[in-house]
């Protein structure tokens, strides 16, 4: 019975090379070639025995080639991982989705800090315990195409909540700049210029 | 589905983020590729040098194909360019090459292929060619005919049914079944070759 499922496939993968697989067929061998390497192996062989029947050179070692080019996109995908700041111009609209994903996670965070934030310009007394930091490092990613200066305010001071003016101050006059350049961000630059309502 | 058609779906994919399914362009191109690319470099390594290097800028420009041509159309200029590219910058010539090459149907591969290959290469090579010649010629005729149509003349499963005035069903049934004799016959090859002609010994 596998062995028939097996021979099938086989059968499916030499059409397939021959570009004489119907449609319906070849979305699941290219979902069973994505799984399974010993099918890829298979197809490999049947290039190979292609390229000896038609006198082809350097058969022998053709596969490299296919080899070479998948470990190079490979090492580009692990440095693209690294550095998470890439521009967005760089992702195809249609892309691996990691970057809309994330995007909109930000944005919906974002969203809410800005709507405490809002609430804390009222002086409403939950404000005390938000993370100020977490508004600028979340604007800041929104405005992902430049590497950010993030400078946030350290934690402990604000999970006490007890929040140190002047290290705030510092903080809005180096973000003034790119709370400006957010696109599609609720965000007001006065919202960072309130000292009146910072407590010590 | 025509071979245009599923190279299509596939470029989709890889535009899609799918990079299996460029592996997948890769296999099925890769032979012609370089092939294509030795007419212009002789040196066997380094016309595979050049054909990785040809499917990464295709890979790099695939988000702007828009299928206006055929993939391999596509992936054809992309390879010669990137050879021609390659043998400026490696400060020769192309009027030079262009010269040593003039008849590239006249051009002898395998002589070339000899020089710069192992000899335990060479012969794993020469091997695989005469088990595949004998394979073939020891098929049914009807196997024979339908392969040989289809890996040397190119025809498509419609052309070959109406050569052989049979359904389209039966000639793909007869090509897989010379490819699976083909396959039996070389996987066994490999594993045997794989302890006479170890890969690495000098």
């Amino acid at each position: 019975m596998e062995a028939d499922v097996n021979r099938n496939i086989e059968e499916q993968l030499s059409a397939f090379l021959d570009g004489e697989l119907p449609e319906a067929e070849l979305q699941m061998l290219i979902r069973r070639l994505e799984k399974e390497e010993n099918y890829r192996a298979t197809l490999a062989r049947y290039t190979l025995i292609g390229s000896i029947i038609r006198d082809d050179p350097a058969f022998a070692e053709t596969d490299s080639v296919r080899t070479g080019v998948m470990k190079r996109l490979r090492e580009v995908d692990s440095a693209d991982a690294a550095k998470p700041d890439q521009p967005i111009e760089s992702y195809s609209p249609k892309g691996d989705g990691s970057l809309n994903r994330r995007t909109g996670s930000l944005l919906v965070a974002a969203a809410a800090v800005l709507a405490v934030v809002g609430i804390y310009q009222f002086n409403l007394d939950v404000l005390p315990s938000v993370s100020v930091t977490s508004t600028p490092s979340v604007a800041v990613n929104l405005a992902a195409p430049v590497n950010p200066p993030v400078r946030a305010v350290s934690a402990p001071d604000v999970r006490s909540g007890r929040i140190n003016a002047d290290r705030i101050t510092s903080y809005k006059v180096s973000h003034a700049g790119v709370s400006r350049s957010f696109q599609g961000a609720m965000v007001d630059s006065r919202v960072f210029v309130r000292p009146a309502s910072y407590q010590e | 589905m025509s071979d245009r058609a599923s190279d299509q779906l596939l470029v989709e994919r890889v535009k899609a983020g799918d990079k299996h399914a460029f592996d997948l362009l890769v296999l099925k191109y890769q032979h012609r590729i370089i092939k294509l690319i030795m007419r212009y470099i002789r040196d066997p390594a380094e016309a595979m040098d050049v054909s990785q290097e040809a499917f990464i800028k295709a890979y790099r420009a695939l988000p702007k194909f828009r299928g206006d041509s055929a993939f391999y159309t596509w992936m054809y200029r992309i390879a010669i360019n990137t050879a021609k590219n390659h043998i400026v910058a490696a400060r020769r010539r192309p009027l030079e090459y262009a010269s040593e090459i003039s008849e590239p149907e006249e051009y002898d591969w395998h002589t070339s292929m000899q020089d710069a290959d192992s000899p335990e290469r060479q012969a794993m090579g020469d091997d695989l060619r005469n088990a595949v010649a004998e394979t073939i010629a020891s098929l049914p005729d009807e196997l024979r005919m339908a392969i040989t149509l289809r890996e040397l003349d190119g025809l498509s499963y419609d052309e070959i049914a109406q050569v052989m005035e049979c359904p389209v069903g039966t000639v793909r049934s007869r090509i897989f079944r010379a490819r699976e004799a083909l396959d039996n016959r070389i996987q066994s090859m490999m594993d045997d070759s794989a302890m006479e002609y170890p890969l690495g010994d000098k």
